[in-house]
C-alpha cells in the first residue's frame, strides 16, 4: 500500500481496495450513501493526495496489512493508531503503542492517549492525515485567486515609472545628456522585474505556480503609494507647518514597505496567515522602539529628523505665520531640555574622570 | 547652503580667517622637521644679511641677554607618565615667582588639573614646579607662580612698557621663547599697529613665531614687554599675533594674591564667558546692519568692524542654480581647549536664482539647500541641538525660521545659537541666511535672533526691478 509523502503516486490500485487516489473513480465496495466520512492523507502543500473512505468504525492505522488504512511510512507502527467514536459520538484518535507516537496539533500523543481530532491534521511518522466526517460542513467554493487585470497592473507601473522619471527631472538641470537619464530608464524597471521574479521563484517553490503578476500587481501598486507619501508629506508638512507629518513621513514608508513584504510573503504562504502578521507586526514594534531608542540616546529626540527640510511653495503656505517676538519668546522653551542634557552629562562626568579634549 | 559645503571647505582653507593656537601639544613631535631644516643652507645665509642688520643683532643679542633669566619655558606634564603634553613660554613678572604665559598653554592643565602638573624649566636649565593663580581666557592669558618662589630668586621681573608710550608702527621688537621644544630662542621683527577688524585688540607682530613661543614676552628696544606672543598664520609669511601687554599687568594686579587654583576652572571659565559675551552682543546689536546690495531681497549683513565677510557667486555659463554667497566671521574666538572655542559669531548668506531652472526644479534645490545644513550632534563638549521651526513674519514677506541651541556641557549658561531663516515668496528666485553665535546666553541669544530675523525678507514690492 502506498502511501507516504512521496509526491509520485504509485499506478497500481492499492490491493486493500479501501484506499483510493483522489482522482480516481469509487473503489469497490464504497458506495457515497454508506461514507461515514474520509481519512485523507495530506502532501507537503496540505493538498489531499490520498482520500480513505470511512464506511465503519474502528479505523485502523499502521504498516501491517490487517490495518484498514496501510501507511508505507518506516516511521509508522504495524498497528499505529485507530479512529473510533468515543461514548458521546465524537471520534477520537487513539494511540497505539508506537516508537513515534502521535502529533496532533502540539500534543504528542502517547500510547492509550486519546483525543477528538476534529478538522485538525495529525501526523504518523511522517505522513499527516486528517479525518474529515459526512457530517461536517464543507467550506463554500472558492473563487480562482486571479492576479489583480494586467491592464490596470501595466497603468500602475507606467504611473510608478512616470513619478521616477519626473522626479529625477527635476533633479537633473536642464539640457542633461542622455546618459544621465539611464538609470530611471533602466534601472527602475529592472530592479521591480528583478524583485518580482525573485518572488515568483519562491512562489514556484512553495506553491508550484510562477506567480510574476501577482507579485508585480502588488510591488507596484505599493510602491506608488511610498513615492506618493514620501513626496507628499513632507510638502504637506511644510503648508501646513505641522512638522509631525514631515517626522512620521520615513516611519510611515518603513510601515508601508513593510506591510507591502508581508502580503508578498502571504501571497507565498497562503495558509500562514496569521503566523506572517505576527512576525512583520513584531518585526514593526522591535525595530521602531529600538530606533527610536537609539535617536533618543544618540541626539536626544524621538525621531530623526532635525526640522522640517521641506519648504513649500509661497502660494500654498496655510501655516500661520507668528511675529518675530512671538517666535523669540518661544525658543525660551528650548532652554529646558538643553539644560537638562547639559546636567546630565554633568552628573555623568562626576562618575568617572573623563578622557578630554584634543 | 551646505548644499555648496565642499566648495567653501577648499575655500576656507586657502584663506582661512582663524588664528591657529601655538597649543604646544603638537611640538612633541615636531622637533624632527625644524632640526632638519637648521641643517639646510638657510644657516649660512643669516651672516650674509649680518653687515646691514648689525645693529639689530646687536639689539636682539642685548634683548636677549636681558631677558634670559626672566624667560622660562612651561611644561605641562601627565601625572602618571612624566612625559609633556603640551610646551610653551613664559616669563617673570614680578620678584615673588609671577609669570605670566598664554592661556592655551596651560589649558590642559587648568581644565583637568587631577591628571596633569606644571613645571618650569630655566635658560640654565633649573627646573621647578609652578601653580596657576589665574586666568584671564578671553585674551588667552594666564598667571603662574613658582611653587618655591627662592628658586628663582634675585632674577628680578620683565617690566611692562608703560601705557602711555605708545608703540610706533615699524618698531623693532624681540619675541622671544622656546619654539618647538628646540631651545630657547629671539626672533627680530617690528610692530604693525593693531589687527584690523578684530573684536579683541591683538598686536600684529611682522615675525616668525613658532608654536612653543606661545607664552613668551615681545620687549621693545629697551627690554619692555610689549606684548605676550600667541598666534601666528599658517598660510602667510611672519604674520604673527600678541596680546597686548596691558592684559598682563591687568591680570597680575588682578590675581597676584590669589590663591592656587587646583580645581577644573570651569566656574571662572563660564564668568569671564559670561561677560565677554555681553560685550560682544551689546557691540553687536548697537551697529546696524549694512545693505546688502541687493534690489529686491532684504538680507541682514553686518558691518565688518570685527567681522570679515568673503563673497563668492557660480559661474554665470552654469545652466544650474546661480548663487552668490556671503560668509561673515570674526577673527577673535576663545580658545578653551583644541575641541573648544567660543565667544564669536557667524553671519553667512546665499542668494539664489533659479529662473534657468524653472519653478519646480528650483524649489526642488530650494528645499534642498535649505534641508542639508547641519546643526551638529552630541559631542563631548557639547549637547546635541534642539530646534524649535516656525513661520515668521519677516520683512515683507514670510520667512521660514529654524533655530537650534545646544549647550556647553562643562559651561552651563552659554549656548550655542544658529538661526536658518529662509524667505517664502518667490517662485524661481530665493535667499537663505544663516547666523550662528558660539557661547551666548539665552537672553542674548533671543536678542540677535530677533535682530536677525527682524531685517530679513524683501524690500517693498514697487522696487522689483
Amino acid at each position: 500500500m502506498t502511501t507516504s509523502a512521496d509526491p509520485t503516486p504509485p499506478a497500481a490500485q492499492p490491493p486493500g481496495g479501501s484506499l483510493q487516489r483522489a482522482d480516481d473513480g469509487p473503489a469497490l465496495h464504497d458506495s457515497p450513501a454508506a461514507r461515514l466520512g474520509v481519512v485523507e492523507l495530506l502532501d507537503r502543500d496540505g493538498h489531499a493526495r490520498w482520500v480513505h473512505p470511512v464506511e465503519r468504525w474502528p479505523v485502523r492505522i499502521g504498516r501491517a496489512v490487517d490495518n484498514d488504512l496501510i501507511l508505507d511510512d518506516l516511521h509508522v507502527a504495524a498497528h499505529h493508531a485507530e479512529l473510533a467514536p468515543g461514548p458521546d459520538g465524537v471520534v477520537l484518535l487513539c494511540a497505539l503503542p508506537s516508537l513515534n507516537g502521535v502529533q496532533l496539533g502540539r500534543r504528542r500523543l502517547a500510547a492509550g492517549d486519546r483525543q477528538a481530532p476534529g478538522s485538525q491534521a495529525w501526523t504518523l511518522g511522517t505522513t499527516r492525515l486528517r479525518l474529515r466526517l459526512a457530517a461536517d460542513p464543507v467550506d463554500a467554493e472558492r473563487a480562482l485567486s486571479s492576479a489583480p487585470a494586467a491592464l490596470h497592473t501595466g497603468l500602475y507601473a507606467a504611473l510608478l515609472w512616470l513619478w521616477l522619471l519626473a522626479r529625477h527631472a527635476l533633479e537633473l538641470d536642464p539640457g542633461a545628456s542622455f546618459s544621465e537619464w539611464l538609470s530611471p530608464l533602466l534601472s527602475a524597471p529592472a530592479m521591480v522585474a528583478g524583485w518580482c521574479l525573485a518572488w515568483a521563484l519562491v512562489s514556484k517553490l512553495f506553491l508550484h505556480r510562477f506567480d510574476f503578476m501577482p507579485h508585480l500587481a502588488l510591488v507596484v501598486r505599493m510602491l506608488l503609494l511610498i513615492v506618493l507619501v514620501s513626496s507628499l508629506l513632507p510638502l504637506l508638512a511644510a503648508s501646513t507647518g505641522w512638522a509631525w507629518l514631515s517626522r512620521i513621513a520615513d516611519s510611515v514608508q518603513v510601515v508601508l514597505a513593510l506591510v507591502l513584504l508581508t502580503r508578498q510573503t502571504l501571497l507565498v504562504l497562503p495558509a500562514q496567515r496569521r503566523p506572517v502578521v505576527i512576525a512583520a507586526g513584531a518585526a514593526w514594534v522591535f525595530g521602531s522602539a529600538t530606533l527610536l531608542a537609539l535617536n533618543q540616546q544618540r541626539a536626544d529626540r524621538w525621531f530623526e529628523e532635525l526640522y522640517v527640510s521641506t519648504l513649500p511653495l509661497p502660494a500654498l503656505l496655510w501655516a500661520p505665520v507668528v511675529p518675530v517676538d512671538r517666535f523669540v519668546e518661544e525658543i525660551a522653551g528650548l532652554e529646558k531640555r538643553v539644560s537638562a542634557a547639559v546636567r546630565d552629562a554633568a552628573s555623568a562626568a562626576q562618575g568617572g574622570t573623563e578622557a578630554d579634549e584634543e | 547652503m551646505p548644499f555648496f559645503r565642499s566648495l567653501r571647505c577648499g575655500w576656507l582653507l586657502a584663506l582661512a580667517c582663524t588664528l591657529p593656537a601655538l597649543a604646544g601639544t603638537s611640538t612633541a613631535t615636531r622637533p624632527v622637521a625644524p632640526a632638519s631644516a637648521q641643517a639646510s643652507p638657510a644657516v649660512p645665509a643669516a651672516p650674509a644679511s649680518a653687515p646691514a642688520a648689525g645693529e639689530a643683532v646687536d639689539a636682539s643679542q642685548r634683548a636677549f641677554g636681558r631677558a634670559r633669566d626672566k624667560l622660562l619655558q612651561v611644561r605641562t606634564l601627565l601625572r602618571g607618565q612624566d612625559s609633556q603634553a603640551s610646551v610653551g613660554s613664559g616669563f617673570l613678572v614680578s620678584d615673588q615667582g609671577h609669570l605670566i604665559t598664554n592661556f592655551h598653554v596651560v589649558s590642559q592643565f587648568a581644565l583637568r588639573p587631577a591628571q596633569h602638573r606644571l613645571v618650569y624649566v630655566t635658560a640654565d636649565g633649573r627646573q621647578g614646579a609652578l601653580q596657576l593663580l589665574g586666568v584671564d581666557v578671553v585674551h588667552d592669558l594666564a598667571l603662574l607662580r613658582v611653587a618655591d618662589p627662592g628658586a628663582l630668586a634675585g632674577r628680578g621681573p620683565l617690566v611692562f612698557r608703560p601705557g602711555d608710550e605708545p608703540l610706533q608702527r615699524g618698531e623693532r621688537l624681540h619675541a622671544l621663547g622656546h619654539p618647538l621644544d628646540v631651545g630657547f630662542a629671539v626672533v627680530g621683527g617690528s610692530y604693525n599697529g593693531l589687527v584690523e577688524r578684530s573684536f579683541l585688540p591683538t598686536i600684529f607682530f611682522g615675525g616668525s613665531l613658532s608654536a612653543g613661543m606661545s607664552g613668551g614676552p615681545t620687549l621693545d628696544e629697551r627690554g619692555r614687554v610689549i606684548g605676550v606672543n600667541v598666534a601666528t598664520r599658517r598660510d602667510g609669511e611672519q604674520v604673527s599675533f600678541l596680546v597686548p601687554a596691558s592684559f598682563a599687568a591687568a591680570l597680575l594686579e588682578r590675581s597676584r594674591q590669589a590663591t592656587p587654583l587646583l580645581q577644573p576652572i570651569y566656574p571662572q571659565l563660564q564668568e569671564q564667558l559670561q561677560a565677554h559675551q555681553a560685550a560682544l552682543v551689546e557691540r553687536f546689536l548697537a551697529l546696524p546692519w549694512r545693505p546688502s546690495g541687493h534690489v529686491h531681497w532684504q538680507v541682514p549683513v553686518p558691518r565688518e568692524d570685527f567681522m570679515r565677510c568673503w563673497g563668492r557667486n557660480t559661474a554665470a555659463e552654469g545652466r544650474g542654480l546661480q548663487f552668490e554667497r556671503s560668509d561673515c566671521a570674526m577673527d577673535s574666538r576663545v580658545y578653551v581647549s583644541g575641541a573648544l572655542q567660543l565667544g564669536h559669531l557667524q553671519v553667512q548668506h546665499e542668494v539664489y536664482d533659479g529662473r534657468r531652472l524653472g519653478v519646480l526644479r528650483f524649489q526642488e534645490r530650494y528645499s534642498r539647500s535649505f534641508g542639508n545644513e547641519s546643526f551638529g550632534s552630541d559631542t563631548r563638549q557639547q549637547t546635541a541641538p534642539q530646534c524649535h521651526e516656525r513661520y515668521v513674519r519677516g520683512a515683507g514677506a514670510p520667512v521660514r525660521a529654524v533655530l537650534c541651541l545646544r549647550g556647553y556641557k562643562k559651561l552651563p549658561g552659554l549656548y550655542e545659537m544658529s538661526l536658518l531663516v529662509t524667505v517664502i515668496e518667490g517662485l524661481d528666485t530665493g535667499v537663505q541666511g544663516r547666523f550662528n553665535a558660539f557661547g551666548v546666553s539665552l537672553a542674548n541669544a533671543q536678542r540677535l535672533a530677533a535682530h536677525y530675523l527682524g531685517a530679513f525678507g524683501v524690500n517693498a514690492p514697487a522696487s522689483r526691478p
